[in-house]
């Protein structure tokens, strides 16, 4: 999914906004439980495309054990900031800033199973979050690498360090960072409806 | 022979690709149908906007950090 995909998702989703609330065509639509069977269908596909895809493969071949550790910080940093933040927040507990924040910027299929499995508002944030997540990623990786070392803008792109933010981190980092970045991204894409499930069970 | 296979796999994968694509259009379709309806989401859609904003700050925030200590403990060369 590259950018101009992440802006037809948005637009989506706005048009979306837009006929829900001038239409009345949620009404016809309520008592229908589309939205489970269709996120059922979704995570199928899903898996086979990551099952099919030769880079998981080849990632897995030449993996270095120390690469683990990189996507061992992002979800323990993600965990320890999103903590940070539910001490100033009355309105949601730490459970569900958690599940917010175990989108790693995959926001596409976290807000989804986040509306489905908790509701309407949360995954609205979600979707937000997450969305934000990647822009932050996008503006500020040059200044992380900079700053805070170069594993730091991998961690803070989240699932989208294989994708979207994937050419500005390699440009910040440098090229021997790209195969890491890639191996990251994939690790928590997968690990992501894993984790926000997993969250919101509790 | 195996080509055609790897051929016919991969029109499987891309075609794979595509419906996933839609289905995220769908879906994200539908969330913003069911949030546009539902007045008490859309009136306080700023203060969900904000408590996402701060969110995502916490969780970039943590994760550079502990990056930066993978960086320094693990990584760095010299």
């Amino acid at each position: 999914m590259k950018l101009k995909g992440s802006v037809i998702i948005l637009s989506f989703f706005t048009l979306g906004l837009v006929v829900g609330r001038y239409t009345p065509i949620n009404n016809w639509l309520i008592g229908i439980d589309y939205s489970s069977l269709s996120l059922y269908l979704l995570m199928f596909l899903v898996g086979i495309s990551i099952g099919s895809d030769n880079r998981s493969l080849q990632a897995l071949k030449s993996m270095n054990l120390k690469i683990l550790l990189i996507p061992l910080a992002t979800i323990i940093g993600t965990a320890i900031g999103v903590w940070f933040i539910s001490i100033f927040v009355t309105r949601y507990s730490i459970k569900e800033l958690m599940a917010v924040g175990a989108g790693y910027g995959y926001y596409s299929l976290s807000s989804i199973i986040i509306k489905n499995n908790h509701s309407d508002a949360l995954g609205v944030v979600a979707l937000l979050s997450n969305v934000i997540r990647e822009i932050i990623t996008l503006l500020l990786a040059p200044l992380m690498a900079i700053y805070f070392g170069k594993i730091a803008p991998i961690c803070s792109g989240g699932a989208t360090s294989m994708d979207t933010t994937l050419p500005i981190i390699t440009r910040s980092s440098g090229k021997e960072y790209a195969i890491p970045s890639l191996i990251h991204g994939i690790i928590l894409t997968i690990l992501v409806p894993f984790i926000v499930t997993f969250i919101l069970s509790f | 022979m195996l080509g055609f296979l790897v051929k016919a796999k991969q029109r499987v994968v891309s075609a794979n690709e595509k419906l996933i694509t839609y289905a995220i259009y769908l879906l994200l379709f539908m969330m913003g149908v069911s949030i546009g309806s539902n007045d008490q989401i859309i009136n306080s859609l700023s203060s969900l906007g904000f408590l996402a904003l701060i969110i995502s700050f916490g969780a970039v925030a943590g994760s550079i950090l502990t990056g930066f200590v993978v960086f320094r403990l693990f990584f760095k060369k010299d």
